[in-house]
């Protein structure tokens, strides 16, 4: 039987435009009740965000959850940070390789899964050069161009 | 079973907010034993939740998202309303012992908190059919206190010197407590893991 597709699923398109993944992994979140509901809502912005390292463990900063709409008196702070959710194994790792120079962590995509939880698909990611981006936007040009062609 | 009749719950409703002196005589005259919570509590928080639930799909639309926002948000408020109803009875009857030095009623004192919800509950189904009214909701709630205080006279006979702390005290009671349920539900972190 098919899967239905995830109803939300929120990219973060200029990360892979920087960066270069080397390694994804999906994690789970900690959220409040407005939070939740707002990105139920697909009101979610992962432009600029970033994960880092507190005491072995991974938050992430600058992901913009809009305020709910009947969240009145107790809403959330948009753009708090976020605690996120991996294995020990996977934590330990990640910190272990973040720790090399030009390595990073960035949130990929948000979806919501088939259980209704929101997960976040973040990945170890290696900064491009100015020419990789180049070549980026020479592939995708080519990509576009090839489709026109074909649906011609 | 108990069928409910709910132009009349509304009409009493009604009576409560414009006539409350009125309203609570009524209301003494009919049945001082009567099942408040069967008659009139739990009817109205149901009202109270399909009108959430109403405005929000108005506002939200069907979406597999609004839908469950909308009837979660239907059912924290029917939570919250029911567990205020209980806790504030219970507090008006500890006032009783410890505030008036009376024997306590749990009838009498259940009859106090679920009509003087009338406020609540018209305030609740109104911002929730239009959520921008919202401000309106905060204005007006502070009605209850006169609510009580009428009632207070009126059904439990109440001296003048006591009846105003004992007013603010329920009052606080019945507008804090769904105030604090649904600031748990949507503050508290969760791990959605």
């Amino acid at each position: 039987m098919d899967k239905k597709p995830a109803a939300i699923n929120i990219k973060n398109k200029k990360a892979s435009f920087d960066y270069e993944f080397v390694e994804t992994y999906t994690a789970g979140i900690v959220l409040t009740g407005t939070e939740i509901k707002s990105i139920r809502l697909g009101k979610v912005s992962l432009v600029d965000t970033y994960c880092y390292f507190v005491g072995g463990e991974l938050w992430v900063k600058n992901m913009n959850i809009a305020e709910y709409f009947y969240g009145s008196y107790n809403n959330h702070s948009a753009r708090r940070e976020r605690k996120l959710l991996l294995t020990k194994k996977e934590l330990r790792s990640l910190q272990q390789e973040e720790k090399n120079p030009g390595f990073t962590i960035v949130p990929v995509r948000l979806f919501i899964n088939e259980k209704g939880l929101a997960k976040v698909v973040i990945a170890l990611a290696r900064g491009k050069k100015e020419y990789d981006k180049r070549q980026s936007i020479k592939e995708k040009e080519d990509r576009r161009e090839m489709d026109r062609m074909f649906k011609h | 079973m108990i069928k409910v009749d709910f132009k009349r719950l509304f009409l009493r409703l009604w009576a409560l907010i414009v006539n409350p002196r009125q309203a609570w005589s009524d209301i003494l005259e009919e049945d001082p034993r009567q099942d408040v919570a069967m008659t009139f509590v739990f009817p109205l928080t149901c009202c109270c939740g399909l009108a959430i639930l109403i405005g929000r799909l108005i506002h939200d639309g069907f979406a597999e998202g609004g839908f469950l926002n909308a009837f979660a948000d239907a059912a924290i408020a029917c939570l919250g309303l029911v567990a205020a109803f209980y806790l504030a009875t219970a507090i008006v009857d500890q006032l009783s012992i410890r505030l008036l030095k009376q024997e306590p009623d749990k009838k009498l004192s259940a009859l106090l908190v679920g009509y003087s919800f009338a406020v609540v509950f018209a305030l609740t189904m109104l911002v929730g059919l239009f959520p921008a009214w919202v401000l309106f909701k905060w204005v007006l709630q502070f009605y209850v206190v006169y609510v009580v205080w009428v009632g207070a006279e009126v059904l439990m006979h109440i001296d003048e010197d006591r009846r105003m702390t004992f007013s603010l005290l329920t009052s606080a009671a019945i507008l804090l407590i769904p105030f604090l349920i649904q600031l748990i539900f949507n503050k508290m972190p969760l791990a959605f893991g």
